[in-house]
């Protein structure tokens, strides 16, 4: 089969559907003095729907479609979205996760996105044998409150080997739409980690989509990240199509959802990150899970779900203090 | 520059002709796609209109000429119409049948600026669910069931910055019907929510004459 570029089919979509429209898509384009090309999204843009899907899309490398519709919870009916992907091994987890972690203003940032699949240097990348060695143009993902500038950009071309000038970045904070879109579209992705880590191979997993409440979109950044991720460990719903015997499926159903996590279960992600001092190094593995998987083994016919669908915590992300007039 | 769009004059009927109208419309700052909805054991469908920049938008000014009725958008112009009028204005036209499939979208659009616009606070992006009533040759008929599906069965939600919760909440207050209505504040975190979804009445209003 013909070597498909996430690079590349990520930098055509920015470059022939993006920068055309950055002003009707509510960003702006900055070229920074060693030639990384940042769009704003959603730093000091305001971005919006549209935005928020191309952010997605392009993260994916093209491999990944995204698509809004209206999802009922129990007494709700809020916004949400749909993703569909074609080798979520690579459009997942050699693209869109963010894992690589680059130096930048004496932290760590975590970059996401298809410039990862160059070295594939992390350790979610390297659990599928794609790589993307020599794309003429790569694309960075950044979920951040301030903007990129050129040690941010010198630092993602080392880490991922390309230069800055053949760069570009894709930038915005959690609390804004496409903020909250980018991260509700983890929503395959949040799955794959996973079961990649009870065994299962990543090239086992045939095809995915997923659907996720979209809550929340605030200012306040701290209320906004712990939403979105309410979106994903409460409301994120993966069918995965595999390829296996039925046993590799059933043996780690009981140990993959979110709602296994019987004794902080329904705690609004918020909290529960601030009792990790707001620190992913200290949050427990078994809480960044998904919240509910339905495997369909294309081998056997056979079905298996595993997780449930927190509305309680979803209806009290989407009201807040609010709520009936 | 003249550009005309004959959506279901002299052509044939086009949904996706509809959305692209839309699109348009808005000046390309949306997300417009056909969805449904179950109401009463059915799917009923709808319009699901994204706006980026909602703001932006005014209820057009309306004139009559020629049998034709023409809506002045910022960003171009509709035209209402049972035949192909003598003379058409300058701009972006679209021209539309007013008992077609496109006519029935184009209204859910322009109940949605009406609904912003009623509103009075000005939103940073919207969603509006409308759903879509069926077409009937009695135009009276289309614009009754119209009325019903965007009264008792649209959901409207909105992104707001407010600082004082206590004015969104004034103002929802004191919204006519317009089916469900939900505003997110951004500046709060917090959801307001009025009116709802009335299914019994969507469906009596939706059903045979």
């Amino acid at each position: 089969m013909e070597h498909w570029s996430v690079n590349e089919a990520a930098a055509c979509i920015i470059e022939e559907e993006i920068l055309p429209k950055a002003n009707r898509l509510n960003i702006e384009v900055v070229r920074l003095k060693n030639g990384a090309v940042v769009l704003d999204m959603g730093i000091r843009c305001k971005g919006g729907f549209r935005a928020g899907k191309y952010f997605a899309e392009v993260g994916m490398g093209g491999l990944g479609r995204l698509s809004f519709t209206m999802i009922q919870l129990e007494r709700c009916l809020v916004p949400g979205l749909r993703v569909f992907t074609e080798n979520p091994g690579v459009c997942e987890m050699a693209s869109y996760v963010a894992a690589t972690k680059v130096p930048w203003k004496g932290d760590l940032q975590v970059i996401s996105g298809p410039v990862r699949s160059i070295r594939g240097s992390d350790h979610f990348a390297q659990l599928v044998s794609y790589r993307d060695p020599t794309p003429q143009k790569a694309v960075a993902g950044v979920q951040t409150t301030e903007m990129p500038d050129e040690e941010l950009a010198e630092g993602i071309a080392q880490a991922c080997g390309i230069s800055p000038n053949r760069l570009y970045i894709m930038a915005a904070r959690t609390g804004c739409m496409v903020g909250a879109v980018q991260v509700c579209a983890r929503n395959v992705e949040q799955a794959m980690p996973t079961v990649a880590d009870r065994g299962f191979s990543m090239s086992q997993i045939l095809e995915g989509n997923a659907t996720t409440p979209l809550v929340s979109v605030v200012d306040d950044e701290a209320v906004a990240y712990g939403r979105v991720n309410d979106c994903l460990i409460y409301g994120q719903e993966t069918n995965l199509t595999v390829r296996c015997a039925d046993e590799a499926i059933s043996a780690m159903l009981a140990d993959i959802p979110f709602s296994k996590n019987q004794d902080v279960y329904g705690i609004p992600f918020q909290e529960l990150f601030a009792r990790c001092k707001n620190n992913w190094a200290y949050v427990p593995r078994d809480w960044d899970a998904p919240c509910k998987i339905n495997f369909f083994n294309i081998t056997t016919g056979n079905r298996f779900t595993t997780g449930r669908i927190g509305y309680e915590t979803l209806e009290k992300a989407f009201l807040g203090d609010g709520g009936t007039l | 520059m003249n550009h005309v769009t004959d959506l279901d004059l002299e052509n044939r009927s086009s949904w996706q002709g509809a959305l692209d109208m839309i699109f348009a419309l808005c000046g390309e700052a949306a997300d417009l796609s056909f969805d449904c909805r179950m109401l009463g054991g059915d799917r009923t469908p709808t319009v699901e209109i994204r706006l980026d920049n909602p703001a932006e938008l005014s209820l057009p000014m309306v004139t009559e000429s020629d049998g034709a009725s023409v809506e002045r958008w910022k960003y171009g112009m509709v035209v209402l119409a049972d035949e192909r009028p003598a003379s058409l204005p300058e701009g972006c036209v679209f021209l539309l049948r007013r008992n077609g499939a496109a006519a029935v979208t184009y209204r859910a659009f322009k109940e949605t600026v009406r609904v912003l616009t009623e509103l009075g606070i000005s939103a940073e992006f919207s969603w509006s669910s409308i759903p879509l009533a069926p077409l009937c040759d009695d135009l009276s008929v289309t614009l009754k069931r119209e009325a019903d599906s965007w009264r008792f069965g649209a959901v409207h939600t909105l992104w707001v910055r407010c600082r004082q919760d206590e004015t969104l909440k004034c103002s929802m207050k004191q919204m006519g019907p317009c089916g469900l209505l939900q505003v997110q504040n951004m500046a709060t975190a917090n959801t307001w929510i009025t009116g709802s979804v009335d299914q019994a009445r969507l469906l009596e209003g939706l059903k045979n004459i």
